[in-house]
């Protein structure tokens, strides 16, 4: 039901992003895919950020030898 | 043994593909492509020094080719009325962004080979580390790659994937971000059991310590940005897909690529052509020229 209901609307969204980007030059359309991609993006960040931050709030593997220890970027 | 070229993203599969094709070639040079949509993403060095740490200081060239003024050029033709005669013809399918990085990473590695062989270097062979994934992307149809192919033959090249029969790794799941281990590699066994991945692969020969890397801090350390697709990837799945059976979708794409690699021939060929003349130049190449990354 919710498919159903979802599909005219993602198609118009989508067109009329299309239809946009068809008619801008090159670095505006950049811009414009960028800021989508933000968009998009943007619970998946936020998410990964929450891993990382309950990652660190736990102890756990913390005597295990970091692979990449290598790297001193990689400490973290 | 002959040299070679290998389109390197610093990824997992092109990594896998340099290991692989460093036994074949007595040089590997390792050609990195960015555009203002990658502008801000840095540059691959970390797989390379992992790369040469195993197989050699001097087995691989590393350099970085900006393929900016190509896209644009592909994107939207030589002038507006091309762009409009395009618009008609193709419509929204202009619209193939990622296909037109690749082409453009192509036409690029066809001039660096040229490069390369004027400084007396054998250039047989150009790799890319392309597996069966993403194969909505233009860049990753076989019927277009069978075009590139054509492109490169035509250049005395010979283009493949040494890693396109390796398997693919499960898709992450959302929450597989968050279950993780201690350094941020995946914890879900199934991620990892692939029998023939090119994380499995890279893990083997001590390059990478897990064969899953995806979605780490060192994956994102390690790659250079890919290109915005995010457009492409809505009017594949939210539009084409609702109006026309897939292969009327590749079809159509192949006829619009078909149309820009015979574009990118040209602009080969008349490079090519001043390149080899001894009059000056009468317009700036749109070829910039190789950086050296590391």
């Amino acid at each position: 039901m919710i498919e159903i209901l979802l599909t005219p609307f993602r198609m118009l969204i989508t067109l009329s992003l299309g239809l946009t980007a068809l008619v801008l030059p090159y670095r505006l359309r950049l811009e414009l895919l960028q800021l989508i991609a933000a968009i998009v993006h943007l619970p998946f960040k936020a998410f990964g950020r929450l891993a990382r931050y309950l990652l660190s709030q736990t102890a756990s593997g913390a005597d295990e030898a970091n692979p990449y220890s290598q790297n001193p970027k990689d400490q973290s | 043994m002959s040299e070679c070229i290998l389109l390197f993203s610093g990824g997992t599969d092109s990594t896998a593909a340099a290991a692989i094709v460093a036994r074949q070639h007595s040089v590997v040079h390792l050609i990195t492509c960015w555009e203002m949509g990658t502008r801000s993403s840095p540059m691959p060095t970390e797989n390379v020094r992992r790369l040469r740490q195993k197989l050699g200081e001097s087995k691989f060239t590393h350099v970085s080719l900006n393929t900016d003024a190509l896209i644009r050029r592909l994107s939207y033709t030589e002038s507006w009325r091309g762009y409009l005669r395009s618009l008609l013809r193709h419509g929204l399918f202009n619209l193939a962004t990622p296909g037109m990085s690749s082409l453009s990473w192509h036409l690029a590695a066809i001039h660096h080979a040229h490069a390369l062989r004027a400084q007396g270097k054998g250039i047989t062979h150009v790799y890319d580390g392309m597996t069966r994934e993403l194969l909505h992307l233009p860049g990753h149809m076989s019927s277009i790659r069978q075009l590139f192919k054509t492109l490169y033959a035509h250049h005395e090249l010979e283009f493949s994937s040494p890693v396109i029969d390796f398997d693919v790794p499960p898709d992450q799941r959302f929450t597989d971000r968050l279950i993780v281990d201690r350094h941020g590699f995946a914890a879900r066994p199934e991620l990892t059991q692939t029998t023939r991945s090119t994380g499995r692969l890279l893990q083997e020969l001590g390059i990478f310590p897990h064969a899953n890397v995806k979605g780490s801090l060192f994956d994102h350390r390690m790659q250079h940005d890919c290109y915005p697709f995010v457009l492409y990837n809505m009017l594949c799945f939210w539009w084409w897909s609702k109006l026309m059976p897939w292969s009327k979708v590749e079809e159509k794409l192949c006829r619009l690529f078909a149309e820009r690699v015979e574009d990118g021939r040209q602009i080969l060929q008349s490079e090519i052509a001043s390149s080899n003349s001894t009059a000056a130049p009468s317009a700036p190449s749109i070829f910039a020229a190789a950086q050296p990354v590391s």
